[in-house]
């Protein structure tokens, strides 16, 4: 087998070609493999200012920070004994300022509680006289009033005593009545008994035969037997 | 023998009383029994019961004639007084004091005089009555008691004793 030139010259510019595209290729892999590697480094390096920077303004602020504690802490005790002292001083004053108020005002109701004192007892004094007058008016009225009430209830009391003994007279004479009806009866009663008891017992046995007899011919003459 | 009522006449006056009667109907059903029983004869017979009733039976049975020892005539005779005895008419009285033997002949011959001898008595003590007699006879009630006649008495003449 035989292979035309042409054609081999095609391959073999081909491979050329290809060769080369292969070598920029790689040419170009190789850089961008480096380029990365250093933004890499630059990244770390910048990584590591940055926590140096970080670590400085931390330090500072806590530097100044306790700049400010101290310094606060300091004005603090002083703000506080100055505020004490005014306060000790305002209690003193304030304290005397009351006391001179009470004394006056007690001083003012001492006055008002003893005019009113003269004034109520004076008062009392015009309301017991007012009273007094008032209860004596109403005594004589009640008296007067007491009297015609008595003169009518002793009316009222002896129609009704009178009426009272009326009634309870009837009641005792209907009393009076049933009873001497029921002590008839009774001495009736007795009579009879007695005499039934004295005849029982004095009747001789020829008196009772006669009497059976009589009985025997009265039944017989009536048509019983 | 003679069947008639007077043949019986003297065996029933011997009767005056309930009391009476049933002591002579029970005697004449012990006689009935030995008769039947025992067939001694009559004679013999009458020893189960009282003297007395045998008295007044032997005087009926002579006095009629009756041959004692037929005994089915005896018999037939005494069934018959039987009966005469239970169709007796009783006179109940209630008197105030329980009358003895003789006071009993004296009402009992008042009733054979005025009612014949068809009639007995029964007699029932009742004190309250005082005196007199309480009459029950064919239905009819009659009080002639004297606790009766007193009381009548006092209600007419209440007024007046009263007064008194």
């Amino acid at each position: 087998m035989s292979i035309e030139p042409i054609v081999f010259f095609d391959l073999v510019i081909s491979i050329f070609i290809l060769s080369l595209a292969l070598v920029g290729l790689v040419f170009y892999y190789g850089k961008t493999i480096h380029k990365i590697h250093s933004y890499r480094r630059e990244e770390e390096h910048l990584k590591l200012q940055m926590h140096k920077k970080a670590d400085e303004i931390i330090e500072e602020a806590r530097q100044k920070g306790n700049n400010i504690l101290s310094q606060a802490h300091s004005n603090y005790d002083k703000e506080e004994s100055a505020f004490r002292e005014s306060l000790r001083a305002s209690y003193a004053n304030q304290i005397k300022d009351f006391e001179k108020v009470s004394q006056d005002f007690l001083k003012t109701y001492q006055n008002e509680l003893d005019l009113i004192k003269i004034q109520t007892i004076q008062v009392l004094k015009n309301i017991s006289k007012d009273i007094e007058k008032h209860t004596l008016l109403e005594i004589n009225d009640f008296k007067d009033i007491l009297k015609k009430e008595t003169f009518a209830s002793q009316k009222i009391v002896e129609q009704k005593i009178e009426k009272d003994y009326e009634e309870a007279k009837k009641g005792v004479d209907a009393y009076k009545a049933e009873k001497l009806k029921i002590i008839d009866n009774d001495i009736y009663k007795i009579l009879q008994t007695v005499s039934m008891l004295v005849l029982g017992r004095t009747l001789s046995q020829q008196d009772h035969e006669n009497l059976i007899i009589d009985a025997l011919n009265l039944a017989k003459k009536e048509g019983a037997l | 023998m003679k069947d008639n009522t007077s043949i019986y006449s003297d065996i029933l006056k011997s009767i005056k009383t309930t009391d009476d009667q049933e002591q002579l109907l029970s005697e004449i059903d012990i006689l009935l029994d030995a008769l039947f029983q025992t067939r001694l004869g009559f004679e013999k017979s009458l020893e189960s019961i009282s003297l007395e009733t045998t008295k007044v039976l032997k005087e009926t049975f002579l006095k009629i004639n009756l041959d004692v020892t037929n005994i089915d005539e005896v018999v037939n005779f005494l069934n018959e007084l039987k009966n005469k005895i239970k169709s007796l008419k009783t006179l109940k009285l209630y008197l105030a004091f329980f009358p003895s033997e003789d006071s009993i002949d004296k009402l009992f011959n008042w009733i054979i005089n005025n009612l014949g001898n068809r009639i007995i008595l029964s007699i029932q003590e009742e004190k309250t009555i005082l005196g007199g007699a309480i009459i029950e006879f064919d239905g009819n009630y009659l009080d002639y008691s004297l606790k009766k006649r007193l009381e009548d008495l006092f209600f007419k003449r209440k007024e007046a004793i009263f007064k008194i």
